[in-house]
């Protein structure tokens, strides 16, 4: 009896739940007379905001403001009879995500629980038009997620497929919902890319494969030709892109046009060339060292004027969003950087001795590895990117916080600033949440920090 | 052998890794200063240049019945002769005291709530912890509009304002709190401030240098205070109690003494310090968090107490992790500052944007409005840099 046990490994078992929470709150609240007191304190202020949220919540306030205007508060004065673009944007991605958290995710018991619970709240909120169509999402969702399930052999295959469907989403959606319009820009910004990129190859000895070279030399005169012939596909005019659907498109906009122009702008800042280095140097600095308010001021009242005749009257919410990407880029080549420094000498040594060129170095070698060891902090400015997106009301363009603004002017909704302003914070904190949770998710999967 | 005599022959000069380097860099230099110079030339052809500013801005009482006494810098004070430079001095003098007031509650608020968030205490843990996540995850603007809006203009009239045991008031025009108010004899307090301030620093260093010596505990920190505190005190007495007091009082449309702050003042600050708050609470949680337990361990092995092991150990080392974040946050507290242009408190960029309205000067606001926040954050950072300097740790 008096021998220890070495080979259990924990003790056994309390008899009791009861001793269990004793236990418990003795080490967890009532330690000392110290921790007594904070308990006490905590309780009271606890108490406090409960009751005065509930009673808000349930008693005084008045949600008809929400319920009433809540397609305003998404789509604003976006017209109904184009609102499939963004439900056949929605669709697709639906899908997508489904088959992506079959592939790469994992459904655990909370995760299904959660989503259920927002499924539940938004088909509740949604109005007589809306709930067929999201349920039609749901249904999306679930297919990809079974399909994905189904098509298990063809793995391989399969997540190829979806990764190129996640690339081409971006074009996608932006041609559902601006239509012909925006092909020319992203076909130049496609050709821009791809073009440096031949020239580098082609003048830096490396030899290129004959095929590799057909096929770039074929995509690259597509995208040319793109540039010169507009599509005529008719979409939405951008003056009538307002309420929530505006935040989304701006920070997406942003996010994925800022990402190659940031890793660029980090490379040219760490570059061997001193020329590039000032450039790319006082570029970053100016921008982080400025408020994005006078970033906008500058897209919106003194852009017009530098640019060509031809591009002046350019609508202001592309000139918004070309301000958040130069915006953005800066922040993320100072992260990238940070990435970068974080990538020991002898991998681009290792990687030159076994006779890679410069671009494959970087491509293959130290990008793949910098970007993964900066992911928290990416996934950190992407929401910080979203949640200012509600600044454009400054300039006058209408998004949700706009709509929960002046929903107020209403009549019938004097006075309830409240409600409406806390629905619009509400939408905000879901999305920026489940946002930094799937973050956190990744990095797990990526194992960052890890090594 | 092939090999090597293929690389010894003459290659093209393009494929020259010198000449592409020079080549990039004249290209590309070539590139921005036609840039630079199409971006000048355009902004000289459009009138780039500062005369506009000694015009009669004429900004008075625009849109507001009731004149407001409440803001010392507000542009009502300011008369409607002055010119366009006094109105931006008002402006950055707006800024400069938002970002001031708001750094040192912004630094209370997160130190207590990442503090808290560290607290074996699972209540008080679980409390900092939703009100980091709450407010850090929705916009500051939304914020903002929110505390303006939604709660500083739905508070009742002046004549009606909620008192907090009749010191201090808040309602829809104005808030005020009790002040410090000086008479004639300040200065001469202060001559007696300074000397204890010059005496307390003196005795800290000579007892400290005493109890480093003899290891006899000599208690430099407390005796020097009570020095200075002494000083001060006779001071005071001395000078004939120049500092008083000044309780606002409630009148019909308007309160009298105190410090005054216009809602939009309050609603700045107030959502400035949140927002900011939750963000140095993370900062502060993970620069602690990053001190390695055993140094606490091995503190208390040599007999240190708590406030010892936290004073000497902890603290120090933790302050030196968390100033470069904290550098950021407060760049970031003094950039935030500019959204106040949503709610027309007249600080730099709402100042800016009024003139820029009247003017048509657009491209000479900016270019100023920009150097000045420039300014304004290299001085932050330059004395956050000093500070990080000198807790630097020496290297080992």
């Amino acid at each position: 009896m008096t021998a220890i046990d070495v080979t259990s490994e924990r003790p056994p078992a309390p008899p009791l739940s009861l001793v269990r929470a004793r236990r418990w709150a003795t080490d967890n609240l009532f330690g000392s007379l110290g921790n007594s007191a904070l308990t006490l304190i905590s309780v009271a202020i606890l108490a406090y905001v409960a009751y005065q949220v509930l009673r808000f919540v349930f008693i005084t306030a008045d949600w008809e403001v929400v319920l009433d205007n809540r397609r305003l508060y998404f789509a604003g004065r976006f017209p109904d009879e184009e609102m499939w673009r963004i439900w056949m944007s929605l669709w697709y991605l639906s899908a997508l995500t489904g088959a992506s958290f079959r592939l790469w995710g994992r459904l655990t018991p909370l995760i299904a629980a959660a989503s259920a619970a927002v499924a539940v709240l938004l088909f509740a909120f949604a109005t007589d038009y809306a709930q067929p169509r999201l349920l039609l999402a749901l249904g999306l969702l679930a297919s990809g997620y079974l399909a994905a399930a189904v098509l298990s052999r063809w793995r391989r295959q399969l997540a190829g497929l979806v990764i190129v469907g996640w690339l081409l989403a971006f074009p996608i959606t932006i041609v559902f919902i601006a239509g012909g319009a925006a092909v020319p820009l992203l076909a130049a910004a496609g050709a821009f890319v791809l073009g440096s990129y031949l020239v580098w190859r082609l003048t830096s000895g490396e030899p290129l494969p004959r095929r590799e070279l057909a096929w770039l030399g074929a995509l690259e005169l597509v995208l040319m030709a793109l540039i010169f012939i507009e599509p005529n596909v008719e979409g939405v005019d951008s003056r009538l892109w307002s309420g929530l659907v505006l935040n989304i498109l701006i920070a997406i906009v942003a996010s994925v046009l800022s990402f190659p122009l940031g890793v660029v702008l980090a490379l040219g800042r760490t570059s061997g060339l001193p020329v590039v280095r000032v450039v790319c140097t006082v570029y970053i600095e100016l921008i982080r060292g400025v408020p994005l308010i006078t970033i906008l001021f500058i897209s919106w009242l003194v852009l017009p004027d530098f640019l060509p005749e031809s591009l002046r009257d350019t609508d202001l919410v592309v000139r918004i969003m070309a301000a958040f990407t130069a915006f953005s880029a800066a922040y993320i080549a100072e992260i990238v950087r940070g990435g970068l420094q974080s990538i020991p000498r002898g991998q681009r040594e290792a990687a030159q001795a076994l006779g890679l060129g410069g671009v494959a170095v970087l491509v293959f070698v130290i990008l793949p590895q910098a970007i993964r060891a900066v992911i928290p902090a990416l996934t950190g400015h992407f929401i910080s990117l979203f949640k200012d997106t509600s600044l454009v009301i400054v300039v006058g363009l209408t998004d949700i916080l706009d709509v929960g603004r002046s929903v107020t002017a209403q009549r019938e909704f004097i006075g309830r600033q409240k409600e409406s302003l806390l629905f619009v914070a509400l939408v905000f904190w879901l999305i920026t949440f489940s946002i930094s949770r799937v973050g956190q998710r990744l990095e797990r999967r990526l194992g960052v920090g890890e090594r | 052998m092939a090999a090597i005599t293929a690389a010894k022959s003459p290659v093209a000069f393009w494929r020259n890794a010198r000449f592409r380097r020079i080549a990039f860099q004249v290209v590309f230099a070539l590139g921005v200063l036609v840039l630079l110079n199409f971006i000048l030339e355009r902004a000289f052809d459009l009138g780039f240049g500062y005369d506009f500013m000694g015009r009669r801005a004429g900004f008075g009482a625009e849109g507001k019945t009731i004149p407001d006494l409440s803001n010392p810098f507000d542009l009502q004070d300011y008369g409607a002769n002055n010119s366009y430079r006094d109105a931006y001095v008002l402006g950055l003098l707006n800024t400069v005291r938002v970002a001031v007031i708001g750094i040192v509650l912004a630094s209370i608020v997160g130190l207590i709530a990442g503090v808290a968030r560290l607290s074996r205490n699972w209540l008080v843990s679980r409390l900092a912890t939703a009100y980091v996540e709450v407010f850090r995850n929705t916009p500051l603007i939304v914020q903002l509009v929110f505390w303006y809006s939604a709660v500083f203009l739905q508070l009742p009239a002046i004549s009606e304002s909620i008192s907090f045991f009749d010191v201090a008031f808040v309602s829809n025009r104005a808030a005020a709190i009790p002040s410090l108010s000086t008479d004639e004899g300040v200065n001469l307090f202060l001559a007696f401030a300074l000397v204890g301030l010059a005496a307390g620093l003196a005795v800290r260093i000579w007892l400290g240098r005493r109890q480093e010596r003899t290891g006899q505990q000599r208690y430099p920190g407390w005796t020097a205070l009570a020095v200075f505190a002494g000083i001060a005190a006779v001071g005071f007495v001395i000078s004939g109690l120049p500092v008083s007091v000044d309780i606002p009082e409630r009148g019909e449309r308007s309160y009298a003494g105190g410090l005054q702050m216009s809602p939009e003042f309050a609603a700045l600050l107030v959502a400035l310090v949140l927002y900011t708050g939750a963000f140095i609470a993370e900062v502060v949680r993970g620069s602690i968090l990053a001190i390695p337990r055993g140094q606490t361990e091995a503190a208390a092995a040599l007999g240190l107490n708590f406030f010892q092991r936290l004073n000497l150990v902890v603290l120090p080392q933790a302050l030196r992790i968390m100033i470069p974040p904290l550098t950021n946050q407060y760049l970031n507290l003094t950039k935030n500052s500019s959204l106040a242009v949503a709610i027309a408190f007249p600080e730099l960029v709402s100042v800016s944007r009024t003139i820029i309205n009247q003017t048509g000067e657009a491209v000479s606001m900016v270019v100023l409005v920009m150097a000045t926040y420039l300014t304004l954050s290299l001085t932050i950072s330059l004395v956050m840099n000093t500070i990080n300097w000198r807790l630097r740790s020496t290297p080992r």
